[in-house]
């Protein structure tokens, strides 16, 4: 296994030198869909020392056409996806560690859930905790690159804190309901995902090897081959709410949305106390049982799934009104 | 002026589909007024009522963006290039 990473050492920017920044080096991928099983599976396969993996849904057989990490069996078994990605990605380096978090990423938990890392990988499907990680990595000076993607469409762009505008220098208001294309709205192909993850990666591999980033936006429209690519500095703002001078970080401040989310598949997910017994909880909802697993349990009753994790959270699927959620997890979860 | 805007995947439903549109215009406001009449629809997607582009809605003339140019009165010359990007949220 000595000459794993010969091909790598053998590029000239990155040299041994490089790969042992690698090797000491830890990253958390915040989001295990598309975007971060690509940028994952080459994160770990590049011999980056630990690479923590942070996501709080299951897998879906709607997932498999893009999210390169998963299998049939996950879907079929309602797989968490920090488990089911880390288990594939050990067959790839068992020289490296993997720490999977099985956890919704909001203000309450994400300071247990980044701490000590070097380095976030966006993974993420919604601005909110894009936000809220924007605070964080400001707060900690801790640098994090954006990606995302819909349709054809894939874009990147690595903030530096204190040396790059950041997330909210460049949007300072977050987009509608509807302003906003997603992939259940707009679908997806799975290029788009790899366009945006080796910008996403390439990034990475930089920041290790040389110390830093460059803010540049890199956007491109696979379907119409198009790339095109924008300097960002001019965007640093000094009354910036996450980096200027009087910041506030609002995101990890915020408490009242936490209770009940809007979830990238149009579910809503809401937080309950903890699940002591899971198997108990299992037995209880009994004939309405659909899927159960040691991570979870899934069932459904008048037209409404709903996915119960052992850290107490809920996601209902079936409804978007949020008085109708509630309502059933206190009908089921009391 | 004979500009080409580039359209975002976002608005094509309302473009036909097209990528890509040659139109006249001389500012980045007659170039939205242009493509409202030609495809209606794509003013409110983004602008907001007062006629303002939304925050998240970035335009760039060749490399740069108009926000350190002239806003929507920036003028535009024969065979310049509009981008359009919106912010996007996915990584599903």
């Amino acid at each position: 296994m000595d000459d794993r990473y010969s091909r790598q050492t053998r590029f000239t920017p990155i040299g041994s030198g490089g790969q042992q920044r690698l090797e000491q080096a830890t990253v958390a991928v915040l989001g295990c869909g598309a975007l971060g099983s690509v940028c994952a599976e080459m994160l770990v396969r590049a011999g980056v020392g630990t690479v923590r993996l942070i996501d709080r849904d299951f897998v879906e057989y709607s997932n498999l056409q893009r999210q390169s990490l998963y299998t049939e069996d996950d879907a079929a078994r309602c797989h968490p996806k920090a488990t089911a990605a880390a288990r594939q990605l050990a067959h790839y380096n068992s020289g490296i560690k993997i720490e999977p978090h099985i956890a919704d990423c909001n203000a309450q938990t994400i300071d247990a859930l980044l701490t000590g890392v070097d380095l976030v990988c966006d993974g993420c499907d919604n601005f909110q905790t894009r936000h809220l990680l924007n605070d964080w990595c400001n707060s900690t000076k801790t640098p994090w690159i954006y990606a995302a993607c819909v349709g054809s469409f894939a874009c990147c762009l690595p903030m530096l804190p204190e040396q790059t505008p950041c997330l909210a220098c460049l949007q300072d208001e977050l987009p509608g309901p509807g302003d906003n294309p997603t992939c259940d709205s707009s679908g997806i192909i799975a290029p788009a995902v790899h366009q945006a993850a080796l910008w996403q990666v390439s990034w990475a591999l930089k920041f290790f090897t040389t110390g830093t980033m460059e803010p540049l936006y890199s956007s491109a429209d696979i379907w119409e081959h198009s790339i095109s690519q924008h300097n960002m500095s001019k965007w640093m703002n000094p009354d910036c709410l996450s980096c200027g001078t009087a910041a506030t970080r609002p995101y990890l401040q915020h408490t009242a949305h936490d209770n009940i989310v809007l979830c990238g598949r149009g579910g809503l997910q809401l937080q309950r106390h903890k699940i002591a017994h899971l198997d108990a909880l299992t037995q209880q909802l009994g004939t309405h049982v659909v899927t159960s697993n040691e991570y979870l349990v899934r069932w459904s009753d008048n037209n409404l799934t709903a996915t119960c994790f052992r850290d107490g959270r809920v996601i209902i699927q079936g409804t978007q009104d949020e008085i109708q959620a509630r309502a059933f997890c206190d009908k089921w979860l009391g | 002026m004979a500009i080409t805007v580039r359209i975002p995947t976002v608005l094509r439903n309302l473009t036909g589909e097209k990528a890509k549109v040659s139109i006249e215009a001389d500012t980045i406001d007659s170039m939205i007024a242009s493509l409202e009449s030609t495809f209606p629809g794509v003013k409110e997607r983004l602008c907001d009522e007062s006629g303002k582009l939304r925050r998240f809605v970035n335009v760039f003339v060749g490399d740069e963006d108009i926000r350190f140019l002239d806003g929507q009165d920036t003028a535009l010359n024969d065979n310049d290039e509009v981008d359009i990007v919106p912010a996007i949220a996915g990584g599903c």
